[in-house]
């Protein structure tokens, strides 16, 4: 009867039911063994009666009820079945099976479209890798110096001194040696005080000698600060003058493995030579500490501290305190600002002057990385606004690979149409397309997750220099790094995988099965998607550029005065102040030199700032905030300062090393004189008179107004020896002048820098700023591309038959060309109409940092305008041609 | 035929009374209901599992793999002591509610009391 190949096998039947039931994930095995023995049992009662093998399991199988209402059936039971048997390990494999399940989906899914696959896993794990680092550099700043036991207790004190401005600033980081005692002894909420100072010298241990940096500090240091002392007592390793704390690098460093406790080391720091001895071994302070060290000095033994004991108005370190856990800080602010106004020195002056009467202020430790707006911090802090605009950008990064993933999804709905339109059929809820929707973007999110830790490490090298962090490798794989990888990954795979799940899901079958074309509103969102996608990344473009503009304008403009060619040799040893003029001319018998002078202040930042109330013509009413430097012989001819009236500093005049001084255009307006030569102005002391005048020169970075200036000639005041040298043989000349050094001050290395390489070092925040910018602007941008380069393949892929017609009609190549890029290049212009005035307005805001700035104009606009269109443009150029190439005749022949 | 609200409301009595008269596997159960029921109670075998072990999980049952030789591996369900109860409490409201229905129909013969 039936033919052979046809013929009904039970067993054949029974394995295939088993197949179809196996992926439903409410039925257990165990379950479906109790099915299978029904259906057997009950197959063979109706063969019994008479009926064909096939006609029993068909009977059987109808009376097991729809597919549907049996799945809901199990599924309703499902939980209080699992929750009954108590049974973790049924519940962990149905979870698992349900993951392995969708994992198996979404595989087979991805490998058979590997175009979409690659671009989305590659657009998320880009997006994801620049997400990671850069909350690898949140998390560190934020983390500087919450690691200190009461982090949160621990205070600075800080000082505001009305009308003695600094920069624009007249807070500061700087107060005076007797606070600490006095806080402990006069305001309550003090546990304990403590004081620190820079201090810089060197040390000579055996034969070696190191010039290294470290602290003055209190013994009270370790009871404010929790840091772990390797050797030695943390109560009394600093009590009494002449002892010191080494860090364990320092230690090592030094003494190699042997016991460094109760070592001697000379130390030259000050113009003096004193040995102390070794009382403590410190761990290493960690890098997020807002001050390092690599020892400390007990502070008994800085003479300047001895002598300070009773000054009150000689700020010049840092205290902190730390506070009793029940203390209120508004109440705290209100007593050591009472204290400081007892303590007014000398009181008869601030009566007379009120409006200068300093005032105390305090700062958690921990809020001195990010929030500090004082001078003189301990060392450079780091910047809130550009933490902030990091994590911007990172959250834009990653949301454009978000919104890849969710056009090429939905793009891609087309092609899935059939295979959604048949689940539908056979059974599937929308609840089950959603699942599995959203399980493939897990999926995806996950694998490239796993690329973006990779890439991560692979880029965290290039990202450390760029943020100017000590970040190591294992950051990325901490405990915290990992929760904030999870978190993105869920939040990325939820954001990006909701709308096309609910979007596909909604699929009416006759439509995805009839191959009905649902792409009108879904093409007006993903169009909307890619210009925000754009739109962000030509904000990045355009903050690159003017970033990097600004910098080139800052190190190629004109500030006044000569950079080239010019070294900056450091004083390390105060010992040879005095003999400054003779190695001065040893310098300029060096052939090639043809300046050299010496200078207190590096030409390009020069303090300090103070004012000056008695000149010549002033009522005693106005006040003059100047800068002053003192400078030696040759200053102004060496930085090709031009003289506008009078003349400079020379030896021939006795005079002017006691009563001569040089101002700039600024003051000489600021003072209201028609000439400056001649004019007396009373100037530290001494009884002083004008006899020169400088052009204005930029003496601070661009982004502060030029200032008055005051130079005064002291030829024994010196940090830094200028030598300008006329050759193209740079090396052989530094060679020469470290020669000199070294014959004078054998003991000290030999340090120093170009006055070109001091100024740009300047702009070092927003050369960094502009290189960030510009890394991560590449990222956006590529991520939007590879999605648009997906997406006009996808395009192109759809509209095969049309461009196969048109073409037979004889449209050329490059009409079709045009018309399916510029449907492209028109969400582009968009993008960049919605994007430049956005980054006109943030950019001039940041410009408004800088005194001296450049205009955000056509000359930024019109390349980043330029750039992404072109990019844009490539992009799409090649699906277009290539589809736009095809022969008609076999595209129609498909069909 | 039962409606199906109706049938939903039977079987956990049914199934109850079935296994009261000793220990069963699904297929046994359902041949006995539409034997018991002369075709007026169709269940389908899909949701007769689901409705056990729903039962099970509520422990008015318990089931175990009975494994004999020469005949395939099966799942007995048997009676707890609380499925006792509760076929106890099922009985006594069936009964209260055939009393009312009863008093109210008079005239109608309900086949349980001829039996």
């Amino acid at each position: 009867m039936n033919r052979s190949e046809s013929r009904f096998d039970l067993e054949t039947a029974i394995g295939t039911w088993r197949h179809i039931m196996k992926n439903e994930r409410a039925m257990m095995a165990e379950d479906l063994d109790e099915l299978e023995q029904h259906v057997r049992d009950q197959t063979a009662w109706l063969m019994a009666e008479g009926m064909t093998e096939e006609e029993a399991f068909r009977k059987a199988m109808r009376e097991m009820g729809d597919q549907g209402s049996v799945q809901q059936a199990y599924k309703d039971v499902f939980w209080k079945k699992v929750r009954h048997r108590k049974s973790i390990s049924d519940e962990l494999r149905w979870r698992f099976s349900l993951m392995a399940h969708h994992v198996r989906l979404t595989l087979r899914s991805l490998s058979r479209s590997k175009v979409y696959s690659g671009v989305t896993i590659a657009g998320l794990a880009i997006g994801l890798a620049a997400f990671l680092l850069i909350s690898l550099f949140i998390r560190q700043e934020l983390s500087y110096d919450r690691h200190f036991a009461d982090a949160d207790r621990l205070y600075r004190v800080i000082k505001q001194d009305p009308g003695s401005f600094f920069m624009g600033n007249d807070r500061f980081a700087f107060t005076p040696v007797p606070l600490p005692d006095a806080l402990e002894a006069e305001v309550p909420g003090v546990e304990v005080a403590t004081q620190i100072s820079r201090v810089s010298g060197l040390m000579k241990v055996g034969g070696g000698s190191f010039v290294e940096s470290g602290l003055h500090a209190r013994s009270s240091f370790f009871d404010v600060f929790s840091f772990d002392l390797v050797a030695g007592e943390a109560a009394n390793a600093l009590l009494g003058p002449d002892r010191v704390v080494l860090t364990s690098t320092l230690a090592r460093q030094l003494f190699g493995n042997a016991d460094p406790l109760g070592q001697a080391i000379t130390f030259v720091s000050n113009n003096r030579e004193k040995v102390l001895e070794v009382t403590g071994v410190v761990a290493d302070p960690s890098p997020n500490t807002h001050f390092s060290f690599s020892y400390l000095v007990s502070m008994e033994s800085d003479r300047w501290w001895q002598r300070g004991q009773d000054e009150w108005d000689n700020s010049d370190r840092y205290t902190y305190f730390k506070a009793h856990a029940s203390a209120d800080p508004q109440i705290l602010v209100a007593s050591i600002e009472a204290l400081g106004i007892a303590k007014l020195s000398p009181l008869s002056w601030y009566q007379a002057n009120p409006d200068r009467v300093s005032r105390y202020d305090i700062q958690p430790v921990t809020s001195i990385h990010l929030h500090s707006d004082v001078n003189f911090e301990i060392q450079a802090t780091g910047s809130y606004r550009t933490t902030i605009t990091l994590g911007l950008v990172a959250i834009f990064i990653l949301l454009i690979a978000c919104i890849n993933y969710m056009n090429l999804a939905t793009a891609r709905s087309a092609t899935r149409a059939r295979e959604i339109g048949i689940r539908q059929v056979s059974g599937a809820r929308q609840g089950q397309l959603i699942q599995q929707f959203l399980g493939e973007s897990f999926v995806l999110t996950g694998i490239a997750a796993l690329f973006a830790v990779g890439l991560g490490l692979m880029l965290l090298p290039a990202f450390k220099s760029l943020v100017d962090r000590e970040l190591v490798a294992a950051q990325l794989l901490d405990p915290g790094a990992i929760a904030i990888l999870v978190v993105a990954l869920i939040v990325v795979a939820l954001v990006s995988g909701s709308y096309p799940s609910f979007m596909l899901s909604r699929l009416q079958p006759a439509h995805a099965l009839g191959g009905h074309r649902q792409q009108r509103n879904r093409s007006r969102l993903r169009s909307t998607l890619v210009v925000l996608q754009y739109a962000v990344g030509i904000i990045l473009i355009i903050g690159t550029l003017v970033v990097e503009r600004q910098v080139g304008f800052m190190a190629t403009t004109d500030t006044g005065l000569s950079r080239e060619q010019t070294l900056v040799v450091t004083l390390l040893d105060e010992s040879l102040e005095d003999q400054a003029g003779t190695i001065l001319d040893q310098m300029r018998a060096i052939p090639e030199v043809t300046h050299a002078a010496s200078s207190w202040s590096m030409p390009t930042n020069i303090q300090p700032q103070s004012s000056v109330v008695q000149y010549e013509g002033n009522d005693d009413e106005n006040r003059i905030y100047a800068y002053n430097t003192a400078v030696g012989y040759g200053w102004t001819e060496l930085l090709n300062l031009e003289m506008v009236e009078g003349r400079t500093f020379t030896p021939d005049q006795p005079g002017d090393e006691w009563s001569g001084l040089i101002v700039n255009e600024r003051f000489k307006e600021a003072a209201g004189w028609d000439t400056a030569v001649g004019k007396t102005m009373e100037y530290g002391g001494r009884g002083d008179h004008v006899i020169g005048v400088v052009s204005d020169f930029h003496f601070h970075s661009l982004k502060r107004e030029i200032e008055p200036l005051v130079l005064y000639l002291a030829p024994k005041q010196v940090s830094y020896l200028l030598v300008r040298f006329a050759a193209d043989d740079v090396p052989g000349t530094v060679s020469r002048v470290n020669a000199i050094m070294d014959q004078f001050s054998p003991d000290y290395p030999f340090e120093y820098t170009f006055l070109d390489d001091a100024y740009n070092n300047m702009y070092r925040t927003e050369v960094r700023f502009g290189q960030i910018f510009q890394g991560f602007a590449l990222l956006a941008i590529l991520i939007a591309c590879l999605g648009l380069f997906a997406l006009s393949a996808f395009m192109a892929d759809q509209r095969r038959n049309e461009i196969g017609v048109r073409k037979a009609l004889g449209a050329s190549t490059s009409n079709i060309v045009r018309e399916l890029s510029s449907e492209f290049l028109r969400l582009i212009v968009v993008a960049l109409v919605l994007a430049v005035p956005v980054g006109w307005i943030l950019m001039n805001r940041w410009l408004e940092d800088f005194a001296y700035r450049i205009d955000v104009d056509w000359q930024v606009l019109v390349p980043a305008a330029v750039v992404t269109l072109l990019v844009a443009w490539s992009t799409i150029a090649w699906q277009s041609i290539r589809a736009a190439k095809t022969n008609p005749a076999e595209v129609l022949r498909q069909n | 035929m039962f409606s199906r609200p109706l049938v939903a409301a039977t079987i956990k009595p049914l199934m109850l009374a079935i296994l009261a008269d000793g220990e069963a596997y699904g297929y046994q159960i359902i041949q006995r209901v539409q034997r018991l029921s002369n075709g007026q109670i169709e269940l389908t075998t899909g949701t007769l599992y689901p409705h056990l072990h729903r039962m099970e999980a509520d422990g008015l049952v318990e089931s175990y793999w009975k494994e004999v030789s020469d005949a395939p591996r099966r799942k007995y369900y048997q009676l707890t002591a609380t499925g006792q109860e509760a076929l106890a409490a099922e009985k006594q409201q069936w009964l209260d509610a055939n009393a009312i229905l009863s008093a109210l129909w008079g005239s109608v013969t309900v086949e349980g009391q001829r039996a």
